[in-house]
């Protein structure tokens, strides 16, 4: 028996996600502000974590805010203009939620009691298959 | 073997696109992984028997 189903991912393992940064060399702070747009009041706010941009050259290099939101999920704020971030971890941060539902994927099964190997295949349209393996 | 296969789009949704080797335990085999991921949309949902005949109808209309 087997079957099929689409789940609408919600990013509310932080964990998860915070390794997701770390992986790609983005350093994670705790209660810190975000370097954005100099005239941008949202400068002043602070968030419950800050993904630090490693780009060391160019003239908008900012920074990415984690916030809980009332259900528990976690949201993004940050910055586009200049591409330092969307140059780094795809648009709209592709990467980082793509990356995010494998690792997710790989945690749970990992729980499962069964040890399982994994296959990735990338489609031209930047969808990853991922096969799950166990004897 | 057991295999699960499951496809991440760039944005960070996905579709569990099927299992071997399961039996009639397939549903709770991905059910910690449905839950941990998010929003299931059960009007997707699809056994065995109707992805065969979803298939079957795909050809026929070509």
């Amino acid at each position: 028996m087997s079957h099929s189903v689409a789940i609408k991912t919600q990013i509310k393992d932080i964990s998860c996600l915070l390794s997701q940064f770390e992986a790609r060399n983005w350093q994670i702070k705790d209660n810190a502000k975000c370097r954005t747009y100099p005239s941008d009041p949202a400068r002043e706010k602070v968030h419950t974590f800050v993904a630090v941009n490693p780009a060391t050259s160019g003239p908008h290099i900012f920074d990415i805010g984690l916030n809980e939101q009332q259900d528990g999920t976690w949201s993004f704020t940050y910055d586009p203009y200049g591409g330092s971030i969307h140059n780094q971890l795809g648009n709209d941060l592709s990467q980082i939620k793509q990356g995010y539902a494998v690792d997710l994927v790989k945690r749970q099964l990992a729980m499962s009691g069964e040890y399982y190997n994994y296959t990735e295949q990338v489609l031209a349209d930047g969808t990853i298959h991922l096969t799950a393996t166990a004897n | 073997m057991k295999t699960i296969k499951i496809a991440v789009s760039p944005d960070g949704n996905t579709k569990i696109l099927g299992l071997e080797g399961f039996g009639d335990q397939c549903m709770n085999a991905t059910k910690s992984v449905e839950q941990a991921l998010g929003m299931v949309d059960e009007s997707t949902r699809m056994t065995t028997n109707e992805i065969y005949e979803s298939t079957i109808e795909k050809h026929l209309e070509h």
